[in-house]
């Protein structure tokens, strides 16, 4: 097996898609290999001058991925995550900072060095697919192999390569159609493909499943998470919606306005965020404001509904001390609630009326109201709450965080 | 049937005009048919020399504008060159020039005694004739740039930056992306403006006859109305008939062919994502350079043309640009254009006649529009399809029809203005249709429905919804037709009269009849200021729809 490190000796032969051999492995034998990117201090700003091609800055953005993994890079729209993957493609320049794929500097303000988008060994599947209507979907996908970085002479050869991917993406017999002839889920594939016949070092998705309607895209995504693994490949992908990047990615990093807020594991992100923001986008979150009281092995905060007990364990990046302003955090699955009244309610219990309920089958999400705050909580079906009754919320210090302001 | 009327009855008598064995009488005062005239064409060894040279002129003015347009479209829509708004409306600022200015205005720079462009080639030691086939296609290249650079820019401005993005991911480099990827996508596109621009090519009058009739070289156009109206002699109706039957086939030829091309073009529509926003091509080291290169084409296309038409009529006589003639500089031309004492009646003449002719054309395009859209009667369809077949008639065959017509039928409309207006709306009809209907076509038919669900009647919602929706292109359509009224020259040369002509027709006449170059620049530098207005007018209200339907 080769390393990532010896590139310099036969540069991509180990990265070449072969026929299908081995389900198991998706025919690569050194998936794994697959060198990463790293990006440091990467800054855009745009001026008013750019007009109508201005995006969302990007604010010293750093973030590396290990290779092979699948990260994702989520945020509202105008968050600068489209920019920052723009700045890998090489499609945007970026002011400042440094992007390497691999072991390669593609770009860095500090060397003025600048590797043009063709010369990254790059594999793009864009909002729209960019799938070339004036090609069928052979030559589409044969396209790298004709006419880009990878070109060659060999047409027998380069047609057998693309059918082979075409293939393992179930879109041979498509393969003479003409491009526009596919259904929107088969021009995803496509695209796809002709991005993985680029032989990327990293695979750029931005925001592939958005055009898509709500029944497929949850098709697609566990398709793209499959091919994604078959293949083994590097991969950064951008996206708005938190359920997309929850399901697909090893890592996320959650931006907001040009900066990346937390970056961490699907798990870490949901039961850990380290702010309000990153709590609020990734899920749904109570956000309860306060005052720390006391910190140590416990953090109580003193909020408008009483004393509530946090988890002593920092989220990662935050500092608190007593007096700092704060939110505790609580997901609405983990507010319990029953129609029982005990008559010592102690810490992290409170009376709330129930404002409104909805039954969703499986649960029931409540709005309750307690003094002025409105919680949000989803609890099994059996639990008796009258629209207008009282009711006793229970937060349990196990799963309350405090996260900075 | 008022619209059928004044669309078809022009090609029918054309027709008809053709088949009458007559020189040098009205057709209609001949009996019988004969394909007496058709036979004296192609007997002619003329026609092939004719042919040739608007072969010639028509791929040679077609080839020059596709370059330019298709570059300058290029560079001002998808790439970074500084400045890049500005410029685009530069190079639509001759937009709504009449090509009988435009022509003047390439004589004055490049003519051989004391034209400075031809002069500054002279000095390097090339020949330069503006009065020549390739002057010809030249300027009538630079003329259409305005009309073909509106067709593809758009296309060009729509195209996805993803296709090419992608192209580039996969490491195409930039000459392959734009043979393989971004050419093959406007192609469509560019070859139906293509098709268009040689039907435009086939009929421009003024520009052939101003730089090719010193020569005696004819293209169709110029070969017609020098049978309907020669410099000395009898007209010989039956010719220029039957050569107007000949062009016309040419051209509905032509257009069947945009049609079809227009047609296979919505496979090649490509679905735009949600986050679109247009992205750039940098071009790095070559901004400069290539800024450069647009402003010098600017300069030379332009604005030295119309700077030597200024300074042409500033002058007593036509001489180069130079120190000692400054003291010569006196406004003495202007002077002189306004006391002539058929100016005032013409420049009313002129007005009454593009007013009418705008309003008229904008009412019966709203109406055929609305009914196609709403399909409000059988046929209406057809109706607007039949305008197109107007389309194809070039101005100087619709010029001849129409005078033919009018001669024989019993409306007292020759010599007054009136035919003037028919002739324009019959002429100016087609093209303001289309706009009419894209127009209405994006309103959408739920705005309406909702009104009439809500109970308005038809005239209430066109009143208040549609006609306030679409005000931007009613009056860019009316603006259009107005501008284009003003500047138009082979029809109202034929039917203009001793008492009833028009401002462009009194330009043509003091140029090619008394040959008093400053005075013709003075007063076309008169109609320029009021068409330049008009482009002004229009490109603002066209802006302003833009940004509302964002």
């Amino acid at each position: 097996m080769m390393s990532a490190t010896d590139s310099s000796h036969s540069p991509r032969s180990h990265r070449d898609y072969p026929a299908r051999t081995d389900a198991a492995t998706g025919g690569l034998d050194d998936g794994k290999l697959a060198s990463g990117l790293r990006v440091q201090q990467l800054t855009k700003a745009y001026s008013p001058f750019d007009g109508d091609a201005a995006g969302a800055g990007v604010d010293t953005v750093s973030f590396e991925i290990p290779s092979g993994s699948f990260f994702t890079l989520v945020g509202p729209s105008g968050c600068g995550k489209t920019t920052t993957l723009r700045c890998v493609a090489g499609l945007v320049d970026p002011d400042a900072g440094e992007i390497s794929i691999g072991d390669t500097v593609v770009f860095s303000s500090r060397t003025g060095h600048n590797v043009s988008t063709e010369q990254r060994a790059l594999g793009l599947v864009p909002q729209s697919y960019g799938i070339w209507p004036h090609m069928k979907v052979i030559d589409n996908a044969e396209f790298p192999l004709r006419h880009g970085r990878l070109k060659s002479r060999d047409r027998a050869g380069s047609r057998r390569r693309a059918m082979d991917v075409l293939e393992r993406l179930g879109l041979e017999e498509l393969a003479d159609k003409w491009a526009t002839d596919l259904s929107g889920g088969q021009q995803q594939r496509l695209a796809l493909a002709r991005a993985l016949l680029c032989q990327p070092e990293i695979l750029l998705l931005d925001e592939p499943l958005s055009n898509l309607d709500a029944k497929l895209r949850t098709r697609l995504r566990s398709e793209l998470k499959t091919f994604q693994q078959e293949f083994g490949v590097t991969t950064l992908y951008v996206t708005h919606d938190q359920g997309e990047a929850l399901a697909l990615s090893d890592h996320i990093a959650v931006m907001n306005s040009g900066r990346i807020e937390q970056v961490g594991s699907p798990r870490e992100l949901y039961e850990r965020p380290a702010s309000a923001f990153a709590a609020n986008f990734i899920g749904n979150a109570n956000l309860l404001s306060g005052t720390i009281t006391s910190s140590g092995d416990s953090v109580v905060v003193q909020t408008s509904i009483g004393m509530l007990r946090c988890d002593a364990r920092p989220a990662s990046g935050s500092t608190r001390a007593v007096g700092d302003a704060c939110f505790v955090c609580i997901r609405p699955e983990r507010v319990s609630v029953t129609d029982t009244h005990p008559a010592d309610p102690g810490a992290g219990t409170v009376r709330a009326r129930v404002e409104s309920s909805e039954y969703l089958g499986h649960t029931q999400q409540l709005i309750l109201v307690a003094g002025d705050v409105r919680i949000t909580a989803v609890v099994p079906t059996d639990v008796q709450a009258a629209v207008g009754g009282e009711v006793t919320v229970t937060f349990d210090p196990q799963h309350s965080l405090c996260v900075p302001e | 049937m008022l619209v059928a009327l004044i669309i078809l009855t022009p090609i029918i008598a054309l027709i008809y005009s053709s088949l009458k064995p007559t020189t040098t009488e009205l057709p209609f005062q001949v009996s019988g048919f004969s394909f007496a005239n058709f036979v004296a064409i192609f007997s002619n060894p003329q026609i092939l020399e004719v042919t040739a040279n608007t072969l010639i002129y028509v791929v040679g003015s077609l080839a020059l504008t596709l370059v330019l347009s298709l570059g300058m479209a290029y560079l001002l829509e998808r790439t970074d060159l500084p400045g890049r708004r500005v410029l685009g409306s530069f190079v639509l600022a001759p937009m709504a020039t009449p090509a009988t200015v435009f022509a003047i205005a390439w004589v004055l720079v490049g003519n051989r005694v004391n034209g400075p462009v031809s002069l500054a080639l002279q000095s390097l030691g090339i020949n330069f004739n503006i009065y020549s086939l390739y002057g010809m296609v030249i300027v009538t290249a630079i003329f259409s740039v305005p009309s073909m650079y509106l067709m593809i820019a758009p296309q060009l401005a729509q195209l996805n930056t993803e296709l090419e993005d992608v192209a580039a991911s996969t490491g195409a480099r930039w000459a392959t992306r734009m043979r393989r990827v971004v050419l093959p996508l406007v192609a469509p596109a560019t070859g139906a403006a293509s098709m268009l621009m040689v039907v435009i090519a086939i009929e421009i009058f003024a520009i052939p006859a101003i730089l090719g009739l010193p020569n005696r070289t004819f293209v169709f156009s110029s070969l017609i109305q020098e049978a309907l109206q020669p410099a000395g002699g009898v007209p010989n109706y039956g010719k220029a008939s039957s050569y107007g039957v000949v062009l016309l086939v040419i051209t509905v030829v032509m257009l069947t062919f945009y049609n079809r091309l227009l047609r296979n073009s919505n496979r090649y529509q490509v679905v735009t994502g949600k986050g679109y926003r247009p992205a750039l091509v940098r071009l790095s080291v070559w901004r400069y350079p290539l800024l450069a290169l647009i402003l010098g084409y600017l300069v030379i296309g332009i604005l030295l043309p119309i700077a030597s038409m200024v300074w042409a009529s500033l002058m007593p006589f036509m001489q180069a640009p130079s120190v000692e003639a400054f003291r010569l500089i006196s406004l003495d031309n202007y002077a002189k254009v306004l006391g002539m004492p058929t100016l005032i009646p013409t420049v009313i003449n002129t007005v009454l006649v593009s007013v009418l002719t705008a309003t008229l054309v904008v009412a019966l395009t709203y109406w055929i529009a609305s009914s196609v859209v709403n399909n409000r009667f059988r046929g209406a369809r057809r109706l607007l399809d039949s305008t197109t077949l107007v389309y194809g008639v070039p101005a100087v065959v619709l010029g001849t029809a129409i005078l033919f017509l009018y001669l024989w039928a019993p409306l007292p409309v020759y010599g007054t203005f009136w035919i003037f207006v028919i002739a324009f709306t019959t002429r100016f009809l087609p093209r303001a249709s289309r706009m009419m209907h894209t127009a209405l076509l994006q309103v959408g038919s739920d705005l309406s429905e909702v009104a009439s669900v809500a109970g308005a009647s038809r005239t209430t919602i066109a009143w208040r919804i549609t006609v306030p929706l679409i005000r931007p292109a009613i009056i860019r359509t009316w603006l259009w037709v107005f501008a284009h009224a003003i500047g138009e020259l082979p029809i109202a040369l034929l039917l203009s009269t001793g008492s009833v002509s028009t401002v462009v027709v009194m330009i043509w006449q003091l140029f090619e009849q008394n040959a008093s170059y400053p005075e013709a620049s003075a007063l076309s530098l008169m109609v320029l200021v009021v068409t330049l207005l008009m482009t002004l007018l229009l490109n603002s209200s066209a802006t302003r729809q833009r940004t509302a339907r964002r």
